[in-house]
């Protein structure tokens, strides 16, 4: 087990050394004199030169990146090209923003869609199967930006429940965050949900139809036990690695989610970086996302070879 | 001498019962033919839109549903319905040009990183692993600074974004199927790579493939329309679901069927693709066949 978890540690960061070299890379290849942009009005050649040399952009390309590399690796991502803020600062304070929306839409997802694939496979082929099956259908296929919308429309403006868009801390104002949060978290869970349920249910439909669960059942062990520790602990199996391949989806979601409902958040600093060109900000929000998700996937592999020891010996023996 | 008349006979045998099991299902069924309309009218959308979708009528501007003008008018007093229509081009051609294009490339990683592991393996996974590291709106932003916002671009970063689903789903599939009793049966008898991959391994990878085709193409189609909304795909005044939506928010209180429509529009083309995608993955089940 040792083994396999160094070695799957040392492939992540393999990958996010390449990932540090793709954004790198990417952001260097963004049409547009980063050096003009920071210029304004003042276009002489000192001036250029002169910014140029304060951010280290008339530098070769490989010591531009072994710089920004070496500092990026210590938390400093340098300053915002546009306010002057430190990176580090403007990551740090829309981080939590953004996870504390994700956890929330997780939470939706696996609150409604654990339970709703399991009851649904066990009444397989009843209205409950059909019922849930077509409401994960529904789920699955509305864009989440459009809900958001027509969320907004109904429980903001038409029926004033919940307020349009807009952030507050939960330390300032827990019940404010909350209500600010639960449109957001919904929206944003919904695909998510969908996703979650189907899987649980078709990874239970298959489960139930195995043979160690005749087996169980035959042993005389009560439906509840056969349906929640045996054949749901295999499920669980299937429906970790799904979570984790949809963790991707979620950052792309939390991005349009907070768009819509102007949560100030990564997704949204993303956006806007771009817009503004402000490459500090760009390379460091993707990289701290990429990051948190090469850890997040990290962590669900391991979990993944908990759950399943066949992978672990496999994994190990190669 | 009877024995290729069998296959034949046992193969148009299987195609009538599945073409039977996909009739039994009316969701499917709805799901095909609701899919087809949408990929007819946005073939045919100069002759089945009742305006040209870029028709400004600033008396017009606004107006609500009903009249002339089925679904209303936006505020440049452009006809609704047929900017919907006009909209499916787009959403359509992302959809199932991204997923082919992530076929394309993934089926063959995954079938190499499956069957024969060894050095390939962990390298075709690390690269996966790295498409995935990024998430898709985060690529598809990158691509849209470094290549400027567009369709086409929009198109190939929802389709770079589907890889590493495909390269995994297939991986997954060659690496249980290379267990199966029967390929360890047909290895030990001698077949060469080229006999157990054809016959065995791939007819057997074509369910789930499809399945995650049919999950992907409405993810894509939600994507493009999505990467239209943020100003990163399709440009105004080319009309395109998200950027309709776009629009619209901008007159959300004063004329809501501006968000309304589009939407649906999204909504109906993904559920479609969504069911009939269902309706093909119980039709195909190998397990439920027998």
């Amino acid at each position: 087990m040792g083994r396999y978890l160094l070695r799957r540690a040392g492939a992540s960061l393999v990958v996010l050394f390449l990932a540090a070299v793709v954004v790198f890379a990417g952001v260097r290849a963004l049409p547009g004199d980063p050096a003009l942009a920071l210029a304004g009005e003042e276009r002489d050649p000192e001036s250029l030169a002169a910014i140029r040399a304060k951010y280290g952009l008339d530098e070769p390309i490989l010591v531009q990146f072994w710089n920004w590399l070496t500092l990026a690796l210590q938390g400093d991502f340098g300053e915002s090209i546009r306010t002057g803020i430190d990176v580090t600062d403007i990551l740090l304070s829309k981080l939590p923003i953004t996870i504390e929306l994700s956890v929330l839409s997780v939470l939706v997802a696996v609150v409604l869609g654990i339970p709703a694939g399991v009851l649904a496979a066990v009444k397989k082929d009843t209205w409950i199967d059909h019922t849930s099956s077509g409401i994960a259908l529904f789920g699955l296929s509305i864009p989440n930006f459009w809900l958001g919308l027509m969320l907004i429309l109904g429980l903001a403006i038409y029926f004033p429940i919940f307020p349009a868009s807009g952030y507050v801390s939960p330390l300032e104002d827990p019940i404010g965050n909350l209500m600010r949060m639960v449109l957001p978290a919904f929206v944003l869970g919904t695909a998510f949900t969908a996703v979650v349920m189907r899987q649980m249910r078709s990874a239970m439909v298959e489960s139930l139809t195995a043979d160690y669960i005749r087996t169980a059942r035959s042993k005389g062990l009560g439906e509840f036990t056969v349906v929640a520790s045996h054949a749901m602990r295999n499920s669980l199996i299937t429906v970790t690695t799904v979570v984790g391949l949809q963790l991707g989806a979620l950052i792309s979601g939390a991005v349009v989610t907070e768009q819509i409902f102007v949560i100030p958040g990564f997704g949204k600093l993303i956006v806007d970086a771009v817009f503004q060109r402000d490459f500090p900000v760009i390379q460091g929000a993707i990289i701290v996302t990429t990051a948190g998700y090469i850890l997040v996937n990290f962590v669900v592999d391991i979990v993944y070879s908990l759950l399943n020891p066949r992978i672990r010996i496999t994994g190990a023996a190669t | 001498m009877s024995a290729p008349i069998e296959v034949v006979g046992w193969r148009t045998r299987r195609r009538v019962r599945l073409r039977q099991r996909f009739l039994r299902r009316p969701p499917a069924v709805a799901g095909l033919a609701f899919a087809i309309t949408a990929i007819l009218i946005a073939l045919l959308a100069p002759l089945v839109a009742p305006y040209s979708p870029d028709a400004q009528n600033f008396g017009a501007a606004l107006a609500q549903p009903g009249g002339p003008h089925l679904l209303g008018t936006d505020e440049l007093g452009r006809d609704v319905l047929s900017r919907v229509i006009w909209g499916a081009r787009a959403s359509i051609q992302a959809g199932v040009v991204a997923t082919l294009l992530a076929m394309a490339v993934a089926v063959p990683l995954g079938l190499i990183a499956g069957y024969f592991r060894g050095g390939w393996d962990p390298v075709i996974m690390r690269f996966t692993d790295l498409l995935l590291s990024f998430p898709f709106l985060v690529l598809a932003v990158g691509l849209a600074a470094i290549l400027g916002p567009s369709l086409t671009n929009a198109t190939l970063a929802l389709g770079i974004a589907a890889v590493p689903a495909f390269v995994r789903v297939t991986r997954g599939e060659v690496l249980g199927l290379r267990e199966e009793d029967y390929v360890v049966a047909a290895v030990a008898d001698g077949a060469t790579d080229r006999v157990v991959i054809t016959r065995h391994i791939l007819p057997n990878t074509v369910s789930p493939l499809l399945v995650q085709a049919t999950v992907t193409i409405p993810t894509a189609i939600i994507g493009e329309s999505l990467l239209s909304f943020l100003g990163l795909g399709v440009q105004p005044p080319t009309p395109s679901w998200g950027v309709m939506l776009s629009s619209a928010q901008s007159f959300i209180t004063q004329a809501p069927w501006l968000a309304l429509f589009p939407g649906i529009a999204i909504f109906l083309t993904t559920l479609s693709f969504n069911l009939l995608g269902d309706g093909l993955r119980d039709v195909l089940d190998p397990k439920a066949l027998t």
